[in-house]
């Protein structure tokens, strides 16, 4: 079995290069021509808790924080995963010990990342090996159930980074405005925006909409794959496919939101798992975060082009998919 | 003397009176009657109603607010349509039908307040909708008119509900609830007779494309012919 250490996004660029994967943004690895997403196959998923606390959290505050945080996606109804707590280790999350760890590390030199999530996958089919999450302690943490103000609230983070475990990429349901230093959310419709809210927040702690998609496009339940639907179409331009285009499918009765991307040359999306129903679509440029958090750089992504709706409404079939939709762009 | 013969006139001009009205409900007995069978059919009219607004919201850092990313108002446009309709007298005044009715409403959704000032546009869709209904039916033969040709009535029943979103792909069901008034005027006075029907009234509706659980009650106009058997 050749096995492959993938950082997170390094496997994000992979299956971007490559075909469209079906549904919500996922991570992958590209298998010939093809592309195999990145999931676990042998379940429940078992994983380590380092036994070590940080400043405000003890290692057994860590310790319940995580198991909330996995299950919190156990608990999706339309997926079929399950999680097992192995026991607590004093071994630390990095890759290669065979062991699925959480825990904390002091990355002062990554002043920008709150946590992160490294997999080692078999890269002839997509199965994850082992994953590791840590927890950067240059940073605040809290365990409070309210939060703390100042404090990053560990288990919106965790549900974050668990979500990747699982083989989520981010999604780019949010909007954010530039501020000297970086950038600051306005608003985030998904627990798996790249951007975190503001330290304090404990909004993360609970899946939306667009990432129990995401999860059940990746580990469909029986039911689910009778009763969900999809759209399926492309974003063009002048004619010509745009790639990276981000698409969001309101459900126009419930007003939930799941987005896609637009992922390959001839602007190809596919937005999975949907419940039957009226939607309708609006298409918008990556502007709302650092293009490289979704795709890799060396991809020619377009954002010069202007927001618009679809001027139809889109209709997901039970069991189905509403296909050969074309939204047509014009550019700024 | 004389005021007893007046008073003898009078009412033989009442009777005469009563008497010439039952003669003309007379020719409304020779058909509809009990084992009467009526074929109708024609076109029908529904009113658009709103299905109101809904926000898509992105969730703030402030737990009380929300970020408005654009709005959307739905609503259905007025839909003509067409019925038929089949109905069996189990008397003069009572008869049952059952029936179908079509129509082709247009959900229409208006798209607008982008916060990144995407142009307005609005959405449709047509769907094909179907109801499969039945009726109790009260002819009002004392309220009958233009010699005993017209003949009121009053209708209630009720129906299922199937409306199929565009593509046919997706099937919508609910349930139908009727009460209507309407006119039967016969042309001639045979036992099979054509005749020309009106009415209008209340149509509820629960689920359906709309999706509520809550009735929501439309108007509703029908116009057409009917034929005797």
């Amino acid at each position: 079995m050749k096995r492959s250490a993938l950082p997170l996004l390094v496997a994000l660029a992979v299956v971007l290069a490559t075909a469209p994967a079906l549904g919500y943004l996922k991570l992958g690895t590209r298998v010939g021509s093809g592309t195999a997403n990145l999931r676990w196959t042998s379940q429940p998923v078992r994983y380590y808790v380092t036994e070590r606390g940080t400043t405000g959290v003890t290692a057994q505050q860590f310790q319940t924080a995580i198991a909330s945080s996995f299950a919190v996606w156990a608990g999706v109804g339309n997926a079929d995963v399950s999680f097992t707590f192995a026991g607590l280790t004093q071994a630390n999350p990095t890759t290669g010990d065979s062991m699925t760890v959480l825990g904390y590390q002091n990355r002062p030199d990554l002043d920008r990342v709150l946590g992160a999530t490294n997999f080692i996958v078999d890269v002839t089919s997509g199965e994850i090996l082992e994953s590791d999450i840590f927890f950067n302690t240059a940073f605040p943490w809290s365990t409070e159930a309210a939060g703390v103000t100042g404090r990053h609230d560990l288990q919106s983070i965790a549900v974050h980074e668990i979500g990747h475990l699982l083989g989520l990429g981010h999604s780019a349901l949010g909007e954010t405005e530039m501020i000297s230093g970086g950038r600051r959310v306005l608003g985030a419709e998904s627990v798996m925006f790249p951007i975190a809210f503001s330290a304090g927040s404990i909004h993360d702690r609970s899946l939306k909409a667009d990432d129990v998609a995401g999860l059940t496009d990746i580990y469909p339940s029986t039911r689910s794959r009778r009763s969900l639907g999809s759209i399926s179409g492309k974003v063009t331009k002048n004619g010509t496919g745009v790639l990276g285009a981000h698409v969001i499918a309101l459900n126009s009765r419930t007003g939930e939101m799941v987005g896609g991307f637009s992922l390959n040359n001839e602007g190809a999306f596919t937005i999975a798992s949907l419940e039957a129903g009226p939607y309708v679509l609006r298409v918008e440029p990556l502007d709302d975060g650092d293009i490289s958090s979704f795709f890799d750089s060396s991809l020619n992504i377009d954002v010069n082009f202007n927001v618009r709706f679809h001027d139809r409404i889109v209709v997901v079939p039970t069991g189905g998919g509403a296909r050969d939709i074309e939204v047509k762009v014009t550019p700024k | 003397m004389r005021g007893a013969l007046r008073w003898a006139l009078v009412c033989s001009a009442i009777l005469g009176v009563a008497s010439i009205a039952e003669a003309q409900i007379f020719i409304g007995r020779v058909a509809p009657r009990r084992g009467s069978i009526e074929a109708s059919g024609g076109g029908a009219f529904a009113p658009g109603f709103e299905l109101g607004s809904l926000t898509a919201e992105l969730t703030r850092s402030t737990p009380t607010e929300k970020f408005d990313l654009f709005t959307i108002d739905k609503e259905v446009t007025g839909f003509p349509g067409a019925f038929a309709r089949l109905g069996y007298y189990l008397s003069d005044s009572v008869s049952v039908e059952g029936g179908i009715r079509y129509a082709r409403p247009v959900l229409s959704i208006r798209l607008s307040g982008d916060a990144e000032s995407a142009r307005d546009e609005t959405a449709e869709e047509t769907l094909s909708h179907y109801v499969f209904d039945g009726s109790l039916v009260w002819h009002l033969r004392n309220l009958s008119f233009a010699s005993g040709s017209a003949i009121p009535y009053l209708a209630g029943g009720a129906g299922y509900l199937r409306e199929l979103h565009e593509g046919n792909q997706l099937v919508e069901t609910g349930q139908e609830y009727h009460a209507v008034g309407g006119l039967n005027y016969w042309l001639g006075s045979g036992a099979h007779r054509f005749g020309l029907r009106v009415e209008g009234g209340l149509s509820a509706r629960k689920k359906g494309f709309v999706n509520e659980d809550k009735v929501r009650t439309v108007p509703i106009v029908f116009g057409g012919l009917s034929y005797l058997f």
